[in-house]
Order: structure tokens, then sequence, then C-alpha cells
């Protein structure tokens, strides 16, 4: 992944393309609703592209020293708290009084454009990840 | 009332994520930044896949499922 990227950082026009490929890919995947064979088929591809990177790459990340313990509990908190309001969400039965983070969400990807967007969002995230 | 205090707690979740980011990436605290988080979770190869994984389960989830 590091060299595909170095390959695209030293050539502006390659940045270009691929970023209209991610744009197009997402507004194609934005239009697939959900349940749906091309839904399955546009979110398998790039999430086995990612598992396989993430099997493949050898760099290996190094942990900051200067940050405090405190510093990495407030993430596990945070991590905690979600987790908690959402198994309790789902204990009482996750409807309209008790909604998980999807009953949330979930409307805010229905318009197709909004749908493309998040997509990109995902993709985008994906790649950060990537580069950790 | 009870589905406002679940959208107060997803609320205070978000905001509390974005302070803690913002605060990290000012650099004069010692705080961890999401990608030292996840710069963290990356050191093994476990890590890694699991980390793709898990962002392979929330396209699956939100846009198939």
């Amino acid at each position: 992944m590091a060299p595909v990227v170095a390959r695209l950082r030293s050539r502006p026009g390659a940045t270009a393309v691929a970023v209209a490929l991610v744009v197009g890919y997402s507004w194609v995947a934005g239009h697939f609703t959900t349940f749906t064979r091309p839904a399955e088929v546009a979110t398998f591809v790039p999430g086995a592209i990612g598992v396989a990177v993430a099997i493949r790459t050898h760099r290996s990340s190094t942990v900051r020293s200067d940050r405090s313990r405190t510093g990495w509990l407030a993430w596990w908190l945070i991590v905690a708290a979600v987790t908690v309001i959402e198994i309790l969400a789902l204990a009482l039965g996750a409807n309209h009084n008790h909604p998980t983070i999807s009953d949330l969400v979930n409307p805010w990807l229905d318009p197709t454009p909004a749908r493309a967007l998040w997509f990109a969002l995902w993709l985008g995230f994906g790649y950060w990840l990537s580069r950790r | 009332m009870s589905r406002d205090l679940f959208v107060a707690g997803y609320v205070a979740v978000v905001l509390a994520v974005v302070v803690l980011a913002v605060a990290a990436r000012r650099g004069s605290t010692r705080l961890a930044s999401p990608a030292d988080v996840f710069g963290k979770l990356s050191v093994r190869r476990f890590g890694r896949v699991a980390v793709g994984l898990g962002w392979w389960w929330l396209g699956w989830h939100f846009f198939v499922r």
C-alpha cells in the first residue's frame, strides 16, 4: 500500500484520478438499496481489499510514549460509554424510545446523495486507517 | 423522555470525541489523538486485521443490512 501511495503522491494527476474513482464508486454505491446483491458487492469489494491490505502490510506502527495514561484512558471510557448505551438500548427493545445508533443514523442514509457521501466517507476512513 | 436521554447520551459521546480529538491535536497536551489510538491498535498484525474487519463490518452494517 505504501509504495502505491508514494507513487500517487508523486503524481498529482494520479491523485485526482484516485479521488475521482472513489467519488464515482461512492456515487454508484449510493444508489444501491440495502438488502440487495448490488449493495452487498459494492460494500464487499472495498472491504475485502481493505482487510487484504491489513493482512499484507508489514509496516509496524509505533506507540506514542509521550502520551499520558489518562490520555489513553479517556478513549477507552468513550468506547465503554457508547457500548453501555448501545447494550441498554438493545436490552430495552431497540425501539423508538430506546434507539440504537443504527436507528438514529439510518434515516440519514436514505437519500441517494447522502448515502453516496457517507459511502465516500467510509472509504476515506478505511484509507486513513490503512495509514496508521 | 426516554428517547431524549438516549439521544443526549449519543450526542455527549460525539462531543467528547470531538473535544478529545481537538485537544490532542493541539499538541500541548499528553492526550492521545484518534491516530494514536488506531496506531496503537495497529502495532501488531492481529490488531490491524481486527481494525480492518471492524471497518468492513461498519460499512456492511450501514450500507448492506
